[in-house]
């Protein structure tokens, strides 16, 4: 497998008023082959969204570097980006925003193809329609008349139009309903299959990220903190963190363990040493001063821990 | 605290500043203009034309010019009124000034009570013909020109129905001091201020009724209830609380325009000596020195209370205290 | 060992002033130290569920009976229900940022519950505050007392609300998704909390959408769908052994966190019916694998087990 898209020590820093730094990510090293999905798993003020958009050149990092298909497009200009658009769309949480309210579907739907001055836009709407799972008859109508389910499928189907190489979905399935969770779920993973398109899935739910990637890499405040195969990492984490995640997850199949104590830090302000020492119930004197840099536990994981589960 | 009322004075004052450059610049530096004989006015003679040069310096460079200006304005005051024989400009605006606060003041009592009452009225009987009806009363109270009411209320309390008991109170025209008489002072300005309060009513009740509306519709408001507040506590202490945002911004805008000498019409037509009819004469006569201090004073006066209706947000909104807005 | 039922409805039925049903037919009980989960999807009533025990649903007409501690709530006037809220029963809200008048602080926004349903001073309001924040785990109570909603993180603003709802000690907390807003550590902590609640002998009914949640908070659990409640029972037995179809569904959609990967999740084909569009039969039928001919009368909540209910065909004795 080639790699599709690669981020070498990325950062992404805000400044704030009163001369205070915000930083969302930091020092993000990480790389998609071609086809494969990544999840990016973290809670709120991770940074995992941030990584994502800038991974495709929403926004400038702030240093390091970013290759797509072998050529840097880090800092480029939005002109220069415009190139590589088609290649890497993004599939947002909240599927009611991302369309016009006052324009149809199939407008909605054209649009991408019609920027960038493709020919054949009704036979890919079509296309891409059954692929989705809905009929053409949506075309006429406006986003207001869609279930969060359907209107989904068409975020997802306006992602696709272009035929990109790579997907970066923000909490595709966040805003919705199980029912229609699963249903959304079982789209992408198939969709995966067909079109072969690399994935980076951006969520906070480990059950969901499970079913849907191939990898996944756990962020907390800005850092990985853990990455490896997904089946591999949820059956058994080796940083004390993505346990402490896992175990969170409410199951119907066994009681509620004892919770992690207090908040996450502010990114503003974060903790020296491992920035997960304050709430780490294994925390040893030398977390609290010297951070961990990722270093590999077993084939294909690393992990940044001093004392790692593994 | 201190640096961010420092920061604050300081915008001010360039805001000010550039205001003043503009106003100069406007009236002074318009090319192919001789700003001394719209100084001198019409019809001066070529002694006073030629003094005029001279002590503005009208015959050396603009910065000098403008500096000469502000000099007159605000450090020596002596800029003068050639239309008017020579009366100095700078004491007349003071002088108008109190007059112009009083009926502001009184207006903005008027309409700030008259808004409140019909304002909740109508958002807590929302839909109801209450309701309707206070708000198309609003609405013409919004469209009625304010110099056709001061008319009519003139027409009706000075001459057609003067004699009769309801306006036998009212006075002649014109204004009383403070200082002079509280109770005539409180008569004189009280059909004048109505009159000028009317428009605001309906436009602030309009805008309190949309506010507290949508204040209702927020969890913050069901969380209310769920406590087991009644309703008058409801509306008043958790909506309101809610709502007063965009009023108090609209207020303070309000406020400043007509200190400024937006109630220039209520003040014609009522006679009173204040800052509006003060530009009215100076504009009626073209005295370029005194509308340069009356459109100065005005900046003024809005310049300040954006700064105060700003630091009124902060005591509001805890959130706009730190500088952060909504979530 | 049964324990005092302390809030009961029967055949709650919700409509708005068109005619138009929200709530069909809900029954359910709380007992005193239970936990009832009701669970659905969004427009299931839920919600709307939590809102009419509160009576916080002017406009809609509501029938059948709503007893709290023995007393019909249904016909109370305003000024009683009042009395009620926030003093014999609470409730707690998704989104506790928004659930906080934004320019009060928090300290002063419980002081205000307790002075509107006990004649206490200011000050011992405030002393009952803050010891109230301490007992919800908020470091340094005093302190955050005085901060406002937005200077707390969202697991503190929860906490504070829950330390809102129970500061004049309610036998009934109303929680409406009190963690879907959250962070899945923060959640924990919550839930963690909610459990010592209802070990103290409250009881507590939990409005979510997520069976995991349910799983390890509740004691009981009733499943809502379209405004009916389709299953009832205790949590242990129904996760165990879902009757409902309706409840299975909603259980297999759940992916997996262990075991092997499945290649497609189990999916309920369709979506819910709207509110005037509701089938005469059983609701679920439309989208149900085992629909059969009897499905088009509905099917009535009948007890099937110790302690299980369930309206469906499929167990008619």
């Amino acid at each position: 497998m080639t790699i599709l898209l690669e981020a070498k020590n990325l950062s992404k820093h805000y400044s704030l008023a009163r001369g205070e730094t915000l930083r969302a990510v930091s020092d993000v090293s990480l790389a998609v082959h071609r086809g494969e999905a990544l999840a990016l798993v973290g809670e709120s003020g991770c940074g995992k969204s941030t990584l994502g958009r800038t991974l495709i050149g929403l926004g400038a990092p702030s240093s390091g570097e970013v290759f797509f298909d072998g050529e840097r497009i880090s800092g480029l200009s939005d002109r220069a980006l415009r190139r590589w658009r088609p290649r890497m769309q993004m599939v947002f949480q909240d599927s009611s925003s991302t369309f016009n309210p006052r324009r149809t579907i199939g407008d909605t739907l054209a649009e991408p193809m019609r920027i960038h001055g493709r020919a054949g836009i009704a036979e890919r709407i079509r296309m891409l329609l059954e692929q989705v799972g809905l009929s053409s008859s949506v075309l006429s109508r406006y986003p207001h008349e869609f279930s969060g389910g359907q209107r989904q499928r068409l975020n997802i189907a306006r992602a696709l139009m272009l035929g990109p190489d790579l997907l970066v979905a923000d909490e595709p399935t966040s805003a919705l309903d199980v029912s229609v969770q699963a249903q959304i779920v079982n789209l992408l993973r198939d969709l995966r299959n067909s079109l072969g398109v690399a994935c980076v899935f951006i969520s906070h739910d480990l059950a969901v990220v499970r079913q849907m990637a191939d990898r996944i890499a756990v962020m907390y405040l800005g850092r990985i903190v853990e990455e490896g195969d997904v089946l591999a990492v949820l059956e058994a984490p080796a940083h004390p963190y993505t346990r402490a995640l896992l175990n969170a997850v409410p199951r119907p199949d066994r009681p509620l363990p004892p919770p992690l104590k207090g908040d996450v830090p502010s990114p503003i302000h974060p903790p020296q040493g491992c920035a997960f020492h304050t709430r780490c119930p294994l925390a040893q004197p030398r977390c609290s001063q010297e951070r961990p840099e990722l270093r590999p536990v077993g084939e294909g994981r690393t992990v940044a821990c001093h004392y790692p589960l593994l | 605290m201190i640096r961010g009322f420092a920061s604050r004075t300081g915008q001010m004052l360039l805001v000010i500043f550039g205001i003043s450059v503009l106003v100069f610049a406007i009236f002074f530096a318009t090319p192919g203009a001789d700003p001394t004989a719209r100084i001198a006015g019409r019809g001066a003679s070529p002694q006073v034309v030629a003094r005029i040069r001279a002590e503005y310096g009208f015959d050396r460079p603009l910065p000098v010019q403008y500096l000469k200006m502000m000099e007159k304005l605000f450090i020596s005051r002596d800029l003068t009124s050639f239309v008017n024989h020579g009366q100095p400009v700078v004491p007349e605006v003071l002088q108008a000034a109190p007059v112009t606060l009083s009926l502001v003041l009184w207006a903005a009592f008027f309409w700030v009570s008259g808004s409140l009452v019909f304002g909740i009225a109508s958002a807590v009987l929302r839909d109801s013909w209450v309701d309707r009806l206070l708000m198309v009363l609003g609405l013409v109270g919004l469209s009625i020109p304010v110099f056709w009411l001061g008319e009519v209320v003139n027409l009706v309390t000075q001459s057609r129905w003067h004699d009769t008991l309801l306006f036998r109170w009212v006075p002649p025209l014109g204004y009383v001091p403070f200082s002079q008489s509280p109770f005539g002072w409180a008569k004189a300005l009280f059909l004048p201020s109505l009159t000028l309060a009317v428009a605001f009513i309906g436009l602030y009740a309009r805008v309190l009724r949309s506010e507290l509306l949508t204040a209702m519709g927020e969890d913050s408001i069901r969380t209310a209830r769920a406590k087991g507040a009644g309703p008058v506590r409801v509306w008043l202490w958790h909506g309101l609380r809610l709502s007063w945002l965009s009023y108090v911004s609209l207020f303070g805008l309000d406020f400043a325009q007509l200190l400024g000498g937006g109630a220039l019409l209520t003040e014609v037509v009522f006679a009173l000596p204040g800052v509006g009819r003060l530009t009215y004469q100076a504009l009626a006569t073209l005295d370029l020195p005194l509308i340069m201090a009356t459109v100065m004073y005005a900046a003024v006066f809005v310049v300040v209370a954006n700064a105060l209706v700003d630091g009124l947000y902060a005591l509001l909104d805890p959130r706009i205290r730190e500088g952060r807005h909504g979530g | 060992m049964e324990a005092e039922v302390l809030l009961k409805l029967h055949h709650l039925h919700l409509e708005l002033s068109n005619g138009t049903a929200l709530l069909e037919d809900v029954s359910l009980n709380v007992r005193r130290g239970d936990a009832l989960g009701v669970v659905g999807e969004s427009g299931s009533g839920k919600s709307l569920t939590a809102m009419s025990v509160m009576g916080l649903l002017p406009g809609l007409r509501a029938s059948g009976s709503i007893r709290f501690e023995g007393r019909e709530l249904l016909g109370l006037k305003d000024r009683e229900w009042r009395r009620l809220r926030g003093a014999g029963m609470a409730m707690i809200f998704q989104d506790p940022m928004t659930a906080f008048l934004p320019v009060r602080s928090i300290g002063a926004q419980i002081d205000e519950q307790i002075r509107l349903h006990e004649r206490v001073s200011r000050r011992e309001a405030r002393a009952r505050t803050v010891a109230l924040l301490g007992r919800m785990g908020v470091p340094d109570p005093e302190a955050a007392a005085k901060r406002y909603p937005h200077q707390l993180s969202g697991g503190l603003r929860q906490r504070a609300m829950i330390a809102m709802a129970l500061s004049c000690g309610p036998a009934l907390l109303i929680a409406d998704e009190p963690t879907t807003a959250l962070d899945v550590t923060v959640q924990a902590q919550i839930l963690t909390l909610l459990c010592e609640i209802r070990d103290s002998g409250a009881g507590v009914m939990l409005i979510t959408h997520d069976m995991g949640v349910v799983a390890q908070t509740c004691t009981h659990v009733a499943v809502v769908y379209s405004g009916l409640v389709v299953e009832q029972g205790p949590v242990a037995a129904v996760m165990a052994r879902p009757l409902h179809p309706y409840t299975q569904a909603l259980l297999e959609a759940i992916p997996p966190l262990d075991g092997p990967r499945p290649d497609a999740l189990p999916t309920i084909p369709g979506r819910p019916s709207a509110p005037d569009a509701r089938p005469e039969g059983c609701v679920f039928a439309p989208r149900c694998r085992f629909v059969r001919p009897d499905c088009a009368v509905r099917p009535a909540l009948r007890e099937v087990e110790e302690g299980r209910r369930v309206a469906c065909v499929l167990y008619d004795a």
